[in-house]
Formats: structure tokens, C-alpha cells, sequence
């Protein structure tokens, strides 16, 4: 499975550089914090992706040629200064139209173990295809995408460069979904499960610890800190019946399975970024994290909590945010 | 076209048969080794993804695995394996493999979504297993809080702190084994609890809705979490795998039993299409012997060709060689039997005058005698008369004698008689000189062989010459006055000579009358001579064959039948033309026309050297030619 595997000089090196990367762990071992339920990111440059189709990638997320009229393009819902989603209620597709959801964050999608709240897309591909075709978001089709950029000789010659077929749906959706999985956030958390014991503050590492002590961690667990389960909203309390007024959306997993089990039920969203990510929930019912916070405990966990427990979570929660936004203010 | 045409035929064939061939190969091709271990590594990987993604699963419910990712993360991989053995299948055979593949699909979908249950229940059933003491911990503290503030309704507090407890216990039971028994001893408390609710204060009956909530929650979760583990654990997609497994088995091996068919077939396809090339080598093979033979034929028959090319070009060389040779003897001959006539007639001509030079010198020679006398009686006479011791008598018989003798003399009128003998003897001299005078221009020898010449003149002389010929034939001439023409005189001459005399030959002597004209031609370029008899003609048969050489009608021995050939010959190197009218029984008339001016290098006169003279004819013969 090893390209270089193959070749007797990168294997040498690669040996060498385990043995080395061993050593090193070794070394960290008595620091990294081991069992917990949420792990650290994994490493981008550990899945060898080619720079240039994460450039081309990239050109493509900000190229509004997928959408019908060209005026709606990835970055418009997914935006890095919003902490890859758009703040918005919901988001705002073609032609102005008001999209059913709240958008989810693009950032760390790589680690989803399916796309959308509902579940309904298995990869990042599969994602993107959709909203290409959404008559809500971009109302586009692959051939038109395609001789959109077929017109443009730079794209042809870029994906020429990487694709032995040039320009195809496949293409284009792998350059996004490569794009797309260097977009992994890494935090002050990350770092302190890596061992470093003073990269979050005492009251974060509190917060951390009140987050697995109420059971936030039994869904928000894992590199991503959810993102790799379903759960029904409601679990422990009836929120649709509180809220009222229900929509298609509200119904979640149903959408796509149409079995009852599935009714209401949701991907579990990640928190990295959390902090930036507002409004909150599939339907944007929180406006700010302490409104999120205490929509989790009375529904999801079903148990009253201190506002200090939940100040002392919130403060957690921002521990996630990724160090490159941190470092913006 | 043509051609293209009738390749076409051969061409459909040939490509046929190679497209038959492709076909083989391409069924052979298809299958191949490595898809069938690359199907049977990703049948073994998705089965130990399978198996590892159960366990995990139990990991996940006994808390050994602290989060789901190691039960979430294995879908991308059974997804992408999954994908790639799809593909396989086509290449394995898609109607054999679709229902097992459909059927793995099928169970591991499921198994996914039992996978989402499990993670969904084990969340909540964790949260309230390990909130449930908590809670009952704290409803206890309220009771107990109570209890120290004096409360009114101790003994029912009592009781809900026992049932609170019981039910802890059983709970905490219950998800150690789940059993039907402790279910309906948890149901009974959850009632019991429920049924105490409206009573209680506020803060007892919140607490313990809690504790009714998480229990229940615990009750249902466990129940169908224990549901659902049963169900992956029993899940058929580890079976389906070897179903599919095998199916690739079969599939591969069927692919496998017809591939070999097809080789067999390509085999044989092969040995035939090798047979045919066998053949058509066999056939081109041959076909290229017997072109080699033919060639080699050719080549001998090529070289025997040139051998018998050349033996032919020698004989006819050697031929030729002896032909030239025969031919410059008959030149010769010809001209020795032209010597002949000419010496025959030259011959006559002298003979005649030199007749009456000896006849007239024989009679000066009688003569000689009396003068002898008389010059001797005339010297007796003066020989007494100066001695003056002779007698008279001697004296008058010497002058009677010499008296006597000269009378004799006037009266025979003897001396007049000797200059007339010697006149007539100056006279066939005269005649006998003119004779060579003749002969003399009509050779030329004495001039440069081109010259200017007047034809008039040359026709006298050629006559002069011809005259033992022609004897008593009469000869008109209608000479007009032409100009000079530059030619070989001598060459012209003997034209002139030989058509003359042709003309005699062919006219009786009496009676026969020869027609000698000349003309200008138009423009002065040329002059025309025309020589004609009254003779016996030549038979219109004879026209064209009279030029070649050795044609003759004359009796062997008289011609050599080279003298008309001869004259063409001459005429046309001075580039003039020849040309003959004749009619049997009338008479033959030669034209010839002459150019005024030579154009080309004039003929060398070697090639056929004029009739020489009498005095030349010891002369040594002229070289060969050397031109055919």
C-alpha cells in the first residue's frame, strides 16, 4: 500500500524516521494524556496529500462557476472567518434563497464520519455533489460545471497537470475533498492531550473535566469531538415538542433512512470552533453557546447543571477553537 | 483501382483472420491473475475489518474503547473495499456475483446502521448509568435534609428514599444481566415511584422524575442496546463475505475454465493460422523457385543470346569484312575492266592515226634510195668539176646521171610527194597527241581533285574518250551553257563515262542514237545532265534494283553490274539525285542533277578514286574504304 515501499531509499528513510518518531514518543509518553475519551488531531501531512490538487482544490472552493449563475461558490456558506460556516440561520444559496439548515463548519469535516446533519452524504465528495445540484444552494449540474471550466484554458491546464482526464466531475469534487482535508483546526486542547499539561488554563482543564463528568463527552468524544455518531435531539427530553411549528428538516435522519428510529435523529456536530460557529443546532435555535449549553442539559443529558459547571464547560469549549483563529484578535 | 480491386478479397481475409485472432487474445485477456488476488485480499481485509469493527463494538459497551471512533472510522475503509469489489465483480462476472455482493451490501448497511444505534443508545445508557446514583445520592440528601429540618411526611419520604434505592440497585443489576425478572421488579418500582410523584414536594418529586427518567432511560436503552448487540453480533456479513468470497471463487474459476477454453481455442487458432502461413510460405516458396528457374533460364538463354549475338555479329563482320573485300575487289575489277575498255578504245584511237604515220614513213623510207642517188651523183659531179683532171666525158655523164635523176625527181614530183608523207605523219601525231590531251583531262590528274568544272566540257571529252565505245552510234548534243560546278572532275567524269557507255551497250551500233543534254536548273542552283538512248529499255521490274550493286543484265563477264551503283554513289556524295526514266523497246533516259555548290566536306576522292589513266594503271590500288 506504501508507494515507497517499492523504492529501497524512502523505505530506509521511512524506517528510520519511525524509529525516530518511536523514540520520540517514547519520550512523551508519561506527558500525552492517555484514555481519554477525545484524541487529538491526527496529522495532515501524515496522509501525503498532493499540494497541487489541494491548490486546485482550493481555487475551486472559491470558484462560483459550480453554482448556475456563477454567484454562489463553497467559501460563501464556509467561510475561515466564521469558523468555516457563515453565521447565519440558515444559509443563503442561489438567487437568494434561504437554505432549510444551518450550515455546518467545513473545518475538520475530513474527520465526519458522514456529511450533512442528516447523515445523508458518505464523503466529502458526495457532500459537495450535493450542493452543486441543490436547487436551493447552487442549482448547477455536472456538465454544466464542466464546460464552465472547459472554457477557462488555465483550469483546463491545471487539471491536465493532475488528471489524466482533465476536467470531470470526479475530478473536480477530489481537488475540493483534498482541499478540504488540510482544513483540520488544531487547538490549545489538542496540544494539551499531546502533553502539554499548561496549553489550556486550570479553569479549562475544569471545564474539560465537568464536559466528561455531566456526559457532553458520551456524544462529543472522538479526533473530532463528535462528528462520528448519530443521537436524537431529545434524547432525554422533547425538544421538537417544546419548539413546535416542525419542519421537513427537523426530522432528520428520517429524511434518509424513513425509519422511525430515525426520526429526529442527527449527526452529532463537532465542537472544535465551537466558539465561532453561532447559531447553534440544525435549526439555529441558540444563539450563543450559554443558550446551546443549556439546550444540551435539559434535552441531551437531562440533568440540571451549576451556571459555574456551565461557565466552567463554555470555557472548555473555546479551549477547541483552532490556534490560527485565536491568534487573529 | 484495378489492382486495389482484386486485393480487396485477400485483404477482407487477412483481416479477418487477424481480427479473430485480436478477439481471442481479448477473451484471453480478460481474465486476469491479479484481480483475483486482489479480490481475494480485499474479501480476507473486509472480513478482518468486519470482525474488528464487532469487536470493537463490544469494546465500545465495556468501555474499553473511550470513544466511537474505532467503530465509526472502519466505514470509510468497508465503503472504498466495498467500491473495489464491485468493480472486480464486473470483471468477475457480474451476473454470478451480483446477489452475493447485493446481499453483503445489504448486511453491512445494516449492520452500519445497527453500528449508529449502538452509539446512540451507549451514549445515553452511560450518561444515565452514571448519573443514576448520583441522582438517587441526591434525593437521598434531600430526604435526609429533611429529615434534620423536622419534616411533616417522614415516613413517605422514607419510602421514596427506599424505592429510590431499590431501584438503583436494580438497575445497576439489570445492566449487569438483563433479565425479564429484574425488568418487571424495575418496572413495578418506576410505578411505584410514579404513583408517589403528585404527593411530593417539588424538589422530591423533580429529583426523583429524574431518577424515573435516567431508570427508565437505562430500562429501554439496555433493552434495546442488548437488542441490537444480538443483532450485530448476529449479523450475516462475516458469512456474506465468505459467501462472496467463494462467489469470486466460482466466478474466477469459471472465468478461468472458459478462458482456458479460450486459449485452447487460440491455440488451435494459432497452430491453424501458422499451418496457413506454413502454406502460403510452401506456395510462395515455390512460386518464387519457379520464378527463380524462369530467371535463371532467361539469364542463360540471356547469355547465350549474347554469345550467339556475337558469333552472328562476327560471322556478319567476317562476312561484311569479305564482302567489303570482294567488293573493293570488283571496285577494282570494275575499274581494271573500265582500264580495259578505255584502253581498248584509246587503243583504236591511236592505232588508226599511227597507221598512216608508219604507211607515210614507210613510203618517205622507199623513197630514201633516189635521193640517195641523187645526192650521191650530185657530189660525183662537184667532185670532177673541182678536180678539173676529169674528163669531159665523165664530166657530162655525171651531169646527164644527176641531170636524169632530178627529172626523175620533178618529174614524180617525189620531193612534194615526201612533204606531203611527212605532213600526213606530222598529222596523225598532232592526232595522237590530242588523243592524250584527252585522256589527260578527262583524268584530271593533273589537278586538285575539287576543282570548278564545266560539265559541257567534260561530256566532250568523256565522248572523246568513250568514241571506241560508241562507234558509229550517233551522239546528239544539246548542250546549253552552264555555269561552272564545284566537284571531283574526275569523279563526274567517270559518271558520265559509265552512263555513256551504258547507252551503247544498250543501242545496236547502227541505228543507235544517244541524246547527251544539259540544263540549268531554276536559280542557277544547279545544273541537270541528261544522257538518253533509243535502246532496248529496262523492264519496269528493274527500276529500283538497277542502282543496287552487282544487279546486271549483261552475260557474265561483261559486267560487273557495280556501275550504276557506283554513279548513285557519286552523285549523292556530291548531293545530287539520280533518277531514271525507261521503257522497254524505247529507250532509257538517266537524269542528273548536280548542285551548284558543295555544302558538305567534299568526298575525299579515296573512297572511289577516279578511273585512272592508261599511264596510272601500274599505280598501286587506292586503300580500302574504311566506311561500309
Amino acid at each position: 500500500m506504501y508507494a515507497h515501499a517499492t523504492h529501497p531509499r524512502p523505505l530506509r528513510f521511512f524506517v528510520w524516521s519511525s524509529v525516530f518518531a518511536l523514540c520520540c514518543t517514547a519520550a512523551q509518553a508519561q506527558k500525552a494524556l492517555v484514555g481519554e475519551p477525545i484524541e487529538p488531531l491526527p496529522d495532515v501531512s501524515a496522509w501525503r496529500l498532493d499540494p497541487q490538487k489541494v491548490k486546485l482544490g482550493e481555487k475551486l472552493f472559491f470558484d462560483a462557476r459550480l453554482s448556475k449563475d456563477n454567484s454562489v461558490m463553497c467559501a460563501s456558506c464556509h467561510m475561515a472567518t466564521k469558523g468555516g460556516a457563515d453565521g447565519a440561520k440558515t444559509s443563503t444559496g442561489i438567487r437568494g434563497q434561504l437554505g432549510p439548515i444551518n450550515a455546518p463548519t467545513v473545518f475538520n469535516s475530513a474527520l465526519n464520519f458522514r456529511q450533512f446533519w442528516d447523515g445523508r452524504a458518505n464523503t466529502l465528495q458526495e457532500q459537495a455533489s450535493g450542493v452543486v445540484h441543490n436547487p436551493k444552494e447552487f442549482d448547477s449540474n455536472w456538465p454544466q460545471v464542466v464546460s464552465k471550466l472547459n472554457a477557462d484554458a488555465s483550469m483546463v491546464q491545471a487539471f491536465k497537470a493532475l488528471y489524466a482526464d482533465g476536467i470531470s466531475s470526479e475530478n473536480i469534487l477530489d481537488a475540493i475533498a483534498t482541499y478540504e482535508r488540510t482544513l483540520l483546526t488544531p487547538s490549545r486542547f489538542d496540544r494539551y492531550l499531546k502533553g502539554d499539561a499548561n496549553a489550556i488554563t486550570a479553569d479549562e482543564r475544569k471545564g474539560y473535566q465537568l464536559f466528561k463528568n455531566y456526559g457532553c463527552v458520551a456524544c462529543h468524544q472522538g479526533a473530532n469531538v463528535g462528528g462520528n455518531m448519530f443521537q436524537k435531539f431529545g434524547v432525554l427530553g422533547d425538544y421538537f415538542g417544546d419548539r413546535k411549528d416542525l419542519t421537513e428538516a427537523d426530522m432528520g435522519r428520517y429524511n434518509v433512512t424513513k425509519r422511525e428510529a430515525d426520526r429526529h435523529m442527527f449527526k452529532v456536530p463537532t465542537l472544535r470552533n465551537i466558539e465561532l460557529t453561532a447559531p447553534y443546532f440544525h435549526d439555529a435555535s441558540a444563539a450563543t453557546l450559554d443558550e446551546a449549553v443549556n439546550t444540551m442539559f435539559k434535552y441531551q443529558l437531562g440533568r440540571p447543571a451549576s451556571d459555574e459547571d456551565k461557565k466552567y464547560i463554555i470555557l472548555f469549549l473555546k479551549s477547541l477553537t483552532g490556534e490560527q483563529f485565536e491568534r487573529q484578535p | 483501382m484495378n489492382k486495389l480491386l482484386r486485393a480487396l478479397p485477400s485483404l477482407l481475409v487477412a483481416l479477418l483472420l487477424v481480427g479473430i485472432l485480436a478477439a481471442l487474445v481479448y477473451m484471453n485477456r480478460s481474465v486476469d491473475a491479479s484481480d483475483r488476488v486482489q479480490a481475494n485480499d480485499l474479501v480476507r481485509e473486509l472480513k478482518q475489518l468486519d470482525a474488528l469493527w464487532g469487536l470493537d463494538v463490544l469494546r465500545s459497551k465495556n468501555e474499553l474503547n473511550k470513544n466511537y471512533d474505532p467503530i465509526s472510522d472502519p466505514l470509510a475503509r468497508l465503503r472504498e473495499v466495498q467500491a473495489t469489489l464491485d468493480v472486480l465483480a464486473d470483471k468477475a462476472g457480474r451476473a454470478s456475483m451480483e446477489k452475493s455482493l447485493k446481499a453483503l451490501q445489504e448486511s453491512l448497511a445494516e449492520k452500519s446502521d445497527l453500528v449508529d444505534a449502538f452509539k446512540a443508545q451507549n451514549s445515553v445508557l452511560k450518561n444515565s448509568l452514571r448519573y443514576l446514583p448520583t441522582a438517587e445520592q441526591e434525593l437521598r440528601s434531600l430526604i435526609a435534609e429533611a429529615h434534620a429540618s423536622g419534616a411533616h411526611a417522614s415516613a413517605e419520604l422514607d419510602a421514596l428514599g427506599q424505592v429510590a434505592n431499590d431501584l438503583l440497585v436494580l438497575v445497576l443489576r439489570y445492566n449487569n444481566s438483563a433479565d425479564a425478572d429484574l425488568k418487571g421488579l424495575i418496572e413495578d418500582k418506576l410505578n411505584r415511584l410514579r404513583a408517589m410523584q403528585p404527593t411530593l414536594a417539588p424538589p422530591f418529586a423533580d429529583q426523583s422524575a429524574l431518577l424515573i427518567t435516567h431508570a427508565q432511560a437505562v430500562l429501554t436503552q439496555k433493552t434495546s442496546e442488548d437488542q441490537v448487540l444480538g443483532q450485530i453480533a448476529a449479523s450475516p456479513s462475516g458469512e456474506r463475505i465468505n459467501a462472496l468470497g467463494r462467489a469470486f471463487d466460482e466466478s474466477f474459476n469459471a472465468r478461468l475454465k472458459q478462458s482456458n477454453q479460450w486459449r485452447i481455442a487460440l491455440i488451435a487458432y494459432a497452430a491453424f493460422l501458422l499451418l496457413f502461413l506454413m502454406y502460403l510460405g510452401v506456395r510462395l516458396f515455390r512460386s518464387y523457385r519457379l520464378l527463380h528457374r524462369a530467371k535463371r533460364s532467361l539469364e542463360q538463354a540471356n547469355e547465350t543470346l549474347e554469345a550467339r549475338v556475337m558469333q552472328r555479329t562476327h560471322d556478319l563482320s567476317s562476312a561484311m569484312r569479305r564482302l567489303e573485300e570482294s567488293h573493293i575487289q570488283l571496285v577494282q575489277a570494275e575499274k581494271m575492266a573500265s582500264l580495259g575498255q578505255m584502253v581498248a578504245g584509246v587503243a583504236h584511237e591511236i592505232n588508226t592515226p599511227l597507221a598512216y604515220v608508219k604507211n607515210s614513213l614507210e613510203v618517205v623510207a622507199s623513197r630514201i634510195p633516189d635521193v640517195q642517188s641523187l645526192v650521191q651523183s650530185s657530189s660525183e659531179l662537184t667532185q670532177q668539176m673541182a678536180r678539173n683532171d676529169a674528163s669531159q666525158e665523165d664530166l657530162a655523164r655525171s651531169f646527164g646521171q644527176l641531170q636524169e635523176i632530178a627529172s626523175a625527181f620533178e618529174e614524180t614530183q617525189a620531193v612534194d610527194e615526201l612533204h606531203g608523207l611527212i605532213q600526213d605523219g606530222m598529222h596523225g601525231i598532232d592526232h595522237i597527241s590530242e588523243i592524250v590531251l584527252n585522256l589527260k583531262n578527262f583524268s584530271r590528274l593533273d589537278r586538285a581533285k575539287m576543282d570548278h568544272f564545266n560539265v559541257n566540257e567534260g561530256l566532250e571529252s568523256t565522248l572523246k574518250i568513250a568514241q571506241g565505245t560508241i562507234k558509229r552510234r550517233v551522239v546528239h548534243k544539246r548542250f546549253e551553257p552552264v555555269p561552272a560546278i564545284e566537284c571531283a572532275p574526275s569523279q563526274i567524269n567517270q559518271v558520265f563515262l559509265n552512263l555513256i557507255n551504258n547507252a551503247c551497250h544498250a543501242t545496236a551500233e547502227d541505228g543507235g542514237e544517244i541524246t547527251i543534254a544539259t540544263h540549268v536548273l531554276p536559280q542557277a542552283a544547279g545544273v541537270k545532265i541528261e544522257i538518253a538512248d533509243n535502246g532496248r529499255g529496262i523492264p519496269l521490274e528493274f527500276h529500283q534494283k538497277v542502282f543496287d550493286p552487282f544487279f546486271t543484265t549483261k552475260p557474265t563477264g561483261e559486267g560487273t553490274g557495280l556501275g550504276l551503283s557506283i554513279v548513285q554513289r557519286i552523285v549523292k556524295e556530291h548531293g545530287g539525285s539520280i533518277h531514271l526514266a525507261s521503257r522497254v523497246g524505247v529507250g532509257t533516259l538517266f537524269g542528273i542533277t548536280l548542285p551548284l555548290r558543295q555544302q558538305q566536306p567534299q568526298p575525299t576522292g579515296d573512297d572511289l578514286p577516279a578511273l585512272p589513266p592508261a599511264a596510272a594503271a601500274a599505280a598501286p590500288p587506292p586503300p580500302p574504304q574504311e566506311q561500309p
